[in-house]
């Protein structure tokens, strides 16, 4: 890449004709700016001023740094003869050409030339250089771009950025030209359509090949790569496997570009590398924390939790068992500091996804536990969109009681799915967030008149999962319903239907929960089995998928006749409905 | 009554589409000549060159036609490519050409005309496949056309996809590495 010009900055100037005639036409700029979001490029007839980017918080590391290319891409026709100084190959033409550009381009009195191994780059090489009496970061500086400043022999601050850049390009380059053409961003791009086999739906694992197949490639990949980290290892392995990452990788810190985590199998100790190395992960967006074994109902210690929200400002979503003090380590010093704990609100205000596991408090829990065990549920600010809490329960356990999520919360809702006991549905009915689907079956189980309330108050609803009874509000734009504790085997099902083709016409999603065994044992559908489509396609015309639970089911064994049957009623029910999304 | 109204409406129709007529002498299609580096000459009609972010704010920006233009980059044949990428998705509602659009439709699929389009790119004098898209997806990277660049990289995202290390190589000429390279790359 031909950049000739780098500075710091908010405002650039230029000393170019900011109305350019047909006589005294203007000239092109391409400027590159490297934000939070990575190297934008702008064109544009060189304005007298470019507004750098606005930096916003916690972007002011990066904010404002502007690199820019100038060249004349604006020109007129070269007039009868002077051919040669339009687009020079040498020197000599480059010189003449320069001398042209002069007498069209008054701005223009003096320009600097690439060397010959980068003159390829640039067709028109008129390179300018920006000069500035300093390249810190200072916010108020403005850079001036004269286009007669700066010149190959006396060396701004700016240049010398610039041979470094240009000596670190030269490094990534490969002896073959069809690489070297296809510059990063769109290398990301190509990347960005790569399978990854550790998403659930990809077969192959491309995206490891291409890093793999060069040096120039590997970076970008293994970006690209590092974007989704899953670890199911020990904590120390993870740690030293971060470490030897970023060792690798000398020129960046790539950690940096983590966006998501999942760490499966976690011991539940707290590590103090782990806490240590937190810091690093900046960038990060998704947290995933699942324990290991029988311990899943025991979340990270509040330690990691505290350590996580304060070093990752930009974190988005969350998904983890409630914090507990000391996680599983008995060893682990408990004692939290008051401004330990006060990230953590904060941190949970911030959220826009949380999924949140809430374990029963055992006898060995002190107020002080429980009272740090409600605290993101307590927390949750207005930005959330998505909320998942599954309230534990099981043979002899006491049920925790879990605290009210503020009203606040759940004014900007989307998703809402819990299992369990945890009052929301009268709140939701009161404050009418936009929710698009619901997941609630346990307290619409006890109250059914609450779901048409909801479903009035709520008309963006079209996804209703995990309801035990199938009479909704009429009119309802429902796409999804899920189903539980019914029986189609004996009818039940075929007798709701009417009452359902009534209140949601659109339905083209069922989901229903199997609880006749005849289907468990023998896993066959025949004929008569699937007849019942044909009413439920009456019923509903949009229908298009109807879950059994295809966990269980082998279509292998399902009939031709069967098979036949459900092709021409346009109903599938072979498909999982992950399948069916893909 | 009922013919009254039909009448009125009918002269209301015939005044307006007059007029449209009347504006559209007065206004001929802009058009634009484009000179590539290999000094082929082009002509475009506004519309279809604002497809280009590049050619769109150049035209915002100097308030009118330039003379003939010269595209620096780009050679004839891939600017070729790109009118004809242009001059049909210019009308296509559909097919999003701002990079919001292309960044909230992940799922979003090659189209049927789109997939003719790559194919006869690949078909051109039986020249190596990459070569021509690559050089297609800089000009249409230099240009600013996000839905080509979409097109172009998830093409070349395809000629890679299920393809082994070794294939893909040989693919993009790219030399074996040595031992030592492989080591490095491994780790």
């Amino acid at each position: 890449m031909g950049v000739r010009g780098v500075g710091v900055c908010r405002v650039l100037r230029f000393a170019a004709p900011a109305r350019p005639s047909r006589a005294s036409p203007a000239l092109g700029a391409i400027f590159f700016e490297v934000g939070p979001s990575g190297l934008k490029q702008r064109w544009g007839v060189l304005p007298t001023s470019v507004q750098a980017h606005k930096s916003g918080p916690g972007q002011r590391a990066v904010a404002g740094l502007v690199v820019a290319v100038v060249y004349p891409y604006l020109l007129p026709r070269p007039i009868e003869g002077e051919e040669a100084a339009y687009a020079p190959r040498t020197e000599a033409g480059a010189a003449a050409w320069h001398r042209g550009a002069r007498r069209r381009h008054p701005a223009v009195r003096s320009a600097c030339w690439p060397s010959s191994s980068s003159s390829s780059v640039l067709p028109l090489p008129l390179v300018c250089s920006l000069s500035s009496p300093s390249c810190s970061t200072s916010t108020s500086t403005d850079l001036h771009l004269g286009l007669d400043l700066a010149t190959e022999s006396n060396p701004s601050p700016a240049s010398v950025i610039v041979a470094a850049a240009d000596a670190e390009e030269d490094v990534g380059l490969l002896p073959n030209p069809r690489l070297v053409r296809l510059p990063t961003e769109l290398l990301q791009k190509v990347f960005k359509n790569l399978g990854d086999r550790r998403i659930r739906g990809h077969r192959c694992s491309d995206l490891r090949s291409a890093a793999l197949v060069c040096r120039a490639w590997e970076p970008v990949a293994s970006e690209r790569m590092l974007t989704y980290v899953e670890l199911n290892c020990s904590m120390v392995d993870m740690v030293k496997s971060f470490e030897d990452c970023n060792r690798a990788g000398a020129t960046r810190n790539r950690i940096a570009t983590v966006r998501e985590i999942r760490i499966v199998n976690w011991q539940g100790r707290a590590y103090s590398g782990f806490t240590s190395f937190l810091p690093q992960l900046r960038g990060l967006r998704v947290f995933f924390c699942s324990l290991s074994g029988g311990n899943k109902h025991a979340g990270p210690p509040a330690a990691v939790v505290a350590t996580l929200f304060s070093s990752c400002p930009l974190l988005e979503a969350l998904d983890m068992a409630a914090p507990t003090p000391q996680g599983l380590d008995p060893e682990a010093d408990g004692g939290l500091s008051g401004d330990d704990i006060a990230a953590v609100p904060c941190g949970v205000g911030r959220l826009k996804s949380l999924r949140l596991f809430v374990a029963p408090a055992g006898g060995h829990y002190s107020p002080a536990a429980l009272e740090l065990q409600n605290l993101p549920i307590r927390s949750v600010g207005a930005p959330v969109e998505e909320l998942q809490l599954t309230v534990a329960d099981g043979p002899g356990w006491r049920s925790p009681r879990v605290p009210l999520f503020p009203a606040e919360a759940l004014r900007n809702l989307k998703v809402v799915e819990v299992v369990g006991n945890s009052n929301i549905i009268r709140p939701l009915i009161e404050t009418r967030p936009p929710l698009h689907r619901v997941a609630v079956g346990y307290e619409l189980c006890k109250a059914p008149r609450r779901m048409t309330a909801l479903l009035r108050a709520c008309p963006s609803i079209v996804d209703l999962d995990r309801v035990y009874s199938a009479s909704c509000a009429p009119g309802t734009a429902l796409r999804l319903l899920g189903l539980r504790d019914n029986s189609f085997a004996d009818g039940a099902l075929l007798a709701c239907i009417d009452v359902l083709a009534e209140t949601s016409p659109r339905l083209e999603i069922l989901r229903l929960h199997i609880t006749s065994p005849k289907y468990r044992v023998t896993l066959i559908l025949l004929l008569e089995d699937v007849a019942f489509l044909a009413d439920l396609k009456r019923g509903y015309p949009n229908l298009r998928y109807v879950g059994l639970g295809a966990d269980y089911l082998d279509r292998r064994r399902v009939p031709a006749e069967a098979v036949q049957f459900i092709a021409d009623v346009k109903v599938d029910i072979l498909k999982s409905l992950f399948e069916l999304e893909e | 009554m009922f013919h009254r109204a039909n009448l009125r409406n009918n002269s209301k129709n015939g005044r307006s589409q007059v007029g449209q007529n009347r504006n559209s002498k007065k206004k001929p299609v802009a058009k634009l000549t484009l000179i590539t580096e290999d000094n082929e000459s082009f002509t475009v009609c506004k519309k279809v060159a604002e497809m280009s972010m590049f050619f769109k704010n150049m035209l915002q920006d100097t308030e009118g036609i330039p003379a003939p233009f010269i595209v620096p980059n780009v050679s004839g044949y891939d600017l070729k490519k790109i009118i004809e990428y242009c001059s049909y998705h210019c009308l296509d509602t559909d097919c999003p050409n701002d990079n919001d659009s292309l960044r909230s439709r992940r799922d979003r699929k090659i189209g049927h005309w789109d997939e003719t389009f790559v194919r006869n790119i690949i078909n051109k004098d039986g020249d190596p496949v990459i070569d021509n898209l690559v050089g297609l997806t800089k000009a249409a990277y230099f240009l600013d056309i996000p839905g080509l660049i979409w097109l172009m990289t998830k093409s070349i995202a395809n000629t890679i996809d299920p393809k082994p290390i070794a294939e893909i190589r040989e693919i993009f000429n790219v030399p074996v590495p040595s031992e030592r390279e492989e080591e490095i790359l491994q780790r």
